[in-house]
């Protein structure tokens, strides 16, 4: 049906509006001064070059890329075969174990990072990387889960069957049929829970020290104490890489040959 | 693996879930248990009936200050969900029909809000709505306004900013359900005389309402549940529960109390989630 | 009869799930080379019979032997089975030579002899152009023969069909059907081929096996299946037919109808009186006129009259309301409504009784 022009153009506004705000923090982190306002007052890389001699920042970058990837991947490991678990198990497995298994999404993420940092604290352990790691493997779950699930509901069994009867065993018709079926699927899911652990500040908050502290903890800190465009290149930066990370998992991942 | 048969027997299964169950019992549901055991006063590792005490749920219920929190902090979920499902309906709608090839681009913009992350998102919008910002610099570089105005700091601010980051949650759902709605049908109520708001209303909204209560239940869970946008957005005197339960950790150092306020935000998800569940039966919106 | 060995034996085979029968009972067994079909309504277990030959489902009883070996607890990859599922099921994310080389693939084959023997399968079924595409970038009828090659390149025991054609046009359908049908001869490779299509099943079949409800009704050469169905739900099933309910009685016993007595055909078993319902095959039936004669004759009205291009059938009613359906010359003119006379030689004519043929 002819749609007209109202909708595309209500469309675009919308989308406009939804970029504008990172428009504007790119702008302002281009900013000369020490103060964040608007209209800036000049061009300049400043902050940019400022920030990589800022330690806390390097080493937050650094622990974030480590957290953020190994959650995701050993997320990964863990919900393919609970999504494959999901697709041939019974009432029990369906019903009850897969909704504990997504409920980690619905929990408020500041209220879990306070339950981490009790529990660990009762262990007696230091907080330390692992302790991100493992908070947020949990949050990682989810996200791969529900991807790796839609794709193998829509995967038509006689692939497997056909596998099979080819001369497959269970675990070659898994490596060699749904595994690269499922493939683009499970790297968008991967690829989104990395960009969930590298954004994610209420989880991250209760649990860092000046070791552990990650990216978005670290801005966070400074839109806190030190308001400055510094703020700004930083999550200017940190964009950008959540930009390539999803980029990248496109390659990887293929596009939808299914 | 039955003899012969292909399907994954009991055994399989528990072997498949058996990681996932102990990563997510062990990273999730202890910390949990902590939380709740905490809130009646007990200390974890050396529990006994004589710590038990409710009296910190006391002081919730007895405050009216709290229950004024717990109010707002709904009041607050509900008119962000709403606001956001009437922006996002006709994005949702027009997604899921155009056949434009900028659909794809459009598909990207919409997602930009779960992606770049809240510190991005919150740092836009203090840039456009604070004193030296991008509004009060226009206005009064126009010459509309001599004195900047407050945009930044309360309900306003807060409400703009957690709309766009919600936005992405809204519009998943409602575009998903669309997609599942045949156009004939549209067709089909135009053939029989209804203009374009009649069939909108007669036909597109009752066979969207699933894609909307789905979006509307997540959006409000994490408009619950949002702590640094309403932090650094609402300013001093906007409080909602998280923002409490931070108050509680940093500034009081009182985790009964924080642990109370936790298991209590935490209810209000669980119920949320039933709702989700009873609503999706089996379709997945998001 | 020596004793021969099969390809293919199914011994009282049943399947059911939670209490629900789905297979019943069944039983057959192949010589090499055969080409059987599996003909049947849709939900009569057709596909479970042909998953639990594969492997893909345990039977709840019975017993399935390949080249006189039991094979209950092998899985599906060690059956030696090729297999052409409905809608295919070819791997979306390789290619054609790869979708055709994976059974080797599995089975460990030396590289250079995968490449060589893709070609040759390739050939078989006439897709070696197409080796380097993607699955959909091909037609119905090209997946249609990259599966079949698929299933072909490990030399199966045993070849197994579902629905192979369901998804072709009808030409498509019937050229692949000619063509399937001559190859598999060729190769000489014993086949289960799935359908719910009886034309099909009865023009590529050695023998034709109709199922109803999990049970086997009738296995059979396709001519003698459609010339003496053994029951009246096959006879109903196979082809178009005219059946009228009546009585026998009297000695020596007759067929007593509303339309009329009619003299008992030849039986195998001695009938006996009781209801019973008479059988008659359109071809069986002709237009009377003065000069034929006929041991039956009823008289009637045309009621309806469909042309199929090389035939014409029409369809009499009587006044007790008894429908026949008449296969008539393509040139006859007969106006609905027109009165008509129809009979038929008794030998041409069936008895059933009890829902068996007498
Ligand atoms: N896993 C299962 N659980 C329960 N019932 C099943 C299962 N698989 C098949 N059935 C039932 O068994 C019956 C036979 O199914 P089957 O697929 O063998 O039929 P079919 O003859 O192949 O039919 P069609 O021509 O439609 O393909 C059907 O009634 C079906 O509902
Ligand atoms: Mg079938």
């Amino acid at each position: 049906m002819r749609t007209g022009w109202g909708l595309p153009l209500y469309a675009t506004f919308i989308g406009f509006l939804l970029l504008f705000p990172l428009a504007i923090v790119v702008a302002v982190s281009f900013d000369p001064g020490v103060y964040i306002r608007f209209p800036v007052t000049g061009f300049s890389p400043r902050w940019y070059v400022r920030m990589w001699a800022d330690e806390t920042i390097v080493l937050s970058i650094v622990n974030s890329l480590i957290v953020g990837f190994s959650s995701s991947l050993i997320g990964a490991i863990v919900a393919i075969p609970a999504a494959l678990a999901v697709t041939h198990g019974g009432r029990f497995v369906k019903a009850a174990v897969y909704p504990f298994l997504l409920s980690p999404f619905a929990m408020p993420w500041l209220v879990y990072g306070l339950g981490i940092l009790f529990f660990w604290g009762l262990t007696g352990l230091r907080l330390s990387l692992w302790t991100l790691i493992v908070g947020h493997t949990v949050l990682a779950i989810p996200y791969v889960l529900r991807v790796t699930l839609a794709v193998l509901r829509s995967m038509p069994p006689n692939l497997v069957r056909a596998a099979r009867v080819a001369g497959a065993s269970p675990w070659q018709a898994f490596r060699y049929v749904t595994l690269p079926y499922i493939r683009s699927g499970v790297t968008a899911g991967v690829s989104f829970a990395l960009v969930v652990s590298l954004t994610n500040i209420p989880v991250s908050l209760f649990l860092t020290t000046a070791d552990n502290i990650t990216l978005p903890v670290a801005i966070f800190n400074y839109m806190i104490n030190n308001f400055e465009p510094l703020v700004a290149a930083v999550s200017a930066v940190q964009v950008l890489m959540i930009g390539v990370i999803i980029y990248a998992a496109r390659i990887v991942g293929g596009v939808d040959r299914a | 693996m039955g003899a012969g048969g292909i399907a994954i027997g009991r055994r399989g299964i528990t072997i498949l879930l058996l990681p996932v169950v102990a990563i997510v019992t062990a990273g999730y549901v202890l910390p949990g248990l902590v939380l709740l055991v905490m809130s009646f006063g007990v200390v974890p590792t050396r529990p006994s009936w004589a710590q038990f005490t409710l009296e910190h749920y006391e002081r919730l219920l007895g405050d009216v200050y709290y229950a004024r929190i717990i109010g707002y902090t709904l009041f607050f979920g509900l008119i962000v969900a709403t606001i956001t499902a009437l922006i996002a309906f006709p994005v949702g709608y027009y997604l899921a029909r155009s056949r434009s090839r900028l659909t794809s681009l459009y598909a990207v913009v919409t997602f930009t809000p779960l992606a770049v992350g809240m510190n991005m998102l919150t740092l836009g919008w203090m840039v456009i709505l604070s004193r030296t910002g991008f509004v009060n610099s226009l206005l009064t570089g126009t010459g509309i306004v001599t004195e900047p105005l407050h945009l930044l700091y309360g309900w306003g601010a807060v409400i703009v900013g957690m709309v766009h980051v919600t936005f992405t949650f809204m519009v998943l759902p409602i575009e998903a359900v669309v997609r599942q709605i045949d156009p004939a049908l549209e067709k089909a109520a135009r053939t029989l005389g209804a203009g374009p708001l009649r069939t909108f209303w007669e036909v597109v909204l009752p066979l969207s309402l699933q894609g909307i209560a789905a979006g509307f239940l997540i959006v409000f869970l994490q408009v619950c549940g949002a702590f640094v946008l309403p932090l650094l957005l609402g300013g001093q005197g906007f409080t909602v529960v998280p923002i409490a339960i931070w108050e509680q950790i940093t500034v009081s150092s009182d985790r009964p109390f924080a642990s109370v306020l936790s298991v209590t935000l935490i209810l209000v998800s669980l119920i949320v989630m039933m709702l989700q569940l009873r609503i999706a039966r089996g379709k997945d919106l998001v | 009869m020596p004793d021969l060995p099969y390809d293919l034996e199914l011994i009282a085979v049943s399947k059911s799930y939670d209490e629900n029968a789905v297979v019943n009972d069944v039983s057959f067994a192949m010589k090499k080379g055969e080409f059987l079909s599996l003909l049947g309504p849709s939900g009569c277990g057709k596909t479970t019979t042909l998953s639990m030959i594969a492997g893909f489902e345990t039977p709840t009883r019975g017993e399935i032997k390949i080249r006189n070996e039991r094979i209950d607890d092998r899985p599906p990859e060690r059956r030696n089975i090729g297999m052409v599922f409905q809608n295919y099921a070819l791997f979306p994310h390789m290619k054609v030579a790869e979708n055709i080389g994976f059974g080797l693939r599995m089975r460990g084959t030396p590289r250079a002899e995968i490449a060589q023997r893709v070609i040759e399968s390739a050939r078989l079924v006439k897709v070696e152009h197409l080796l380097d595409r993607l699955p959909r970038q091909l037609s119905g009828g090209q997946q249609q023969r990259v599966a079949l090659a698929r299933a072909l390149i490990v030399q199966p025991a045993l070849l197994l069909l579902d629905e192979p054609f369901g998804a072709l046009d009808r030409l498509l359908r019937e050229e692949m059907q000619i063509e399937v049908r001559s190859l598999l001869k060729r190769l000489g490779i014993t086949t289960v081929f799935v359908t719910h299509d009886q034309d099909e099943a009865l023009s590529m079949s050695d023998r034709v096996a109709v199922m109803f409800a999990g049970n086997i009704g009738q296995i059979d050469m396709p001519q003698a299946l459609y010339d003496s169905p053994r029951t009246e739900l096959v006879a109903g099933f196979i082809g178009k037919a005219t059946f009228i309910p009546g009585r026998l009685e009297g000695d020596p016993l007759r067929f007593v109808s509303p339309d009329g007595t009619f003299d008992v055909p030849a039986t195998h078993a001695p009938p006996s009186s009781g209801d019973a319902t008479y059988f008659l095959r359109p071809e069986a039936i002709r237009i009377a006129t003065n000069a034929s004669h006929y041991q039956n004759e009823v008289s009637g009205s045309v009621i309806a009259s469909t042309f199929f291009g090389d035939r014409k059938m029409i369809m009499v009613g009587t006044p007790s309301d008894q429908r026949f359906l008449v296969a008539v010359d393509r040139s006859t003119a007969l106006e609905i409504g027109a009165p008509v006379r129809i009979g038929w030689m008794t030998a041409h004519a069936a008895l059933f009784q009890g829902g068996l043929r007498q």
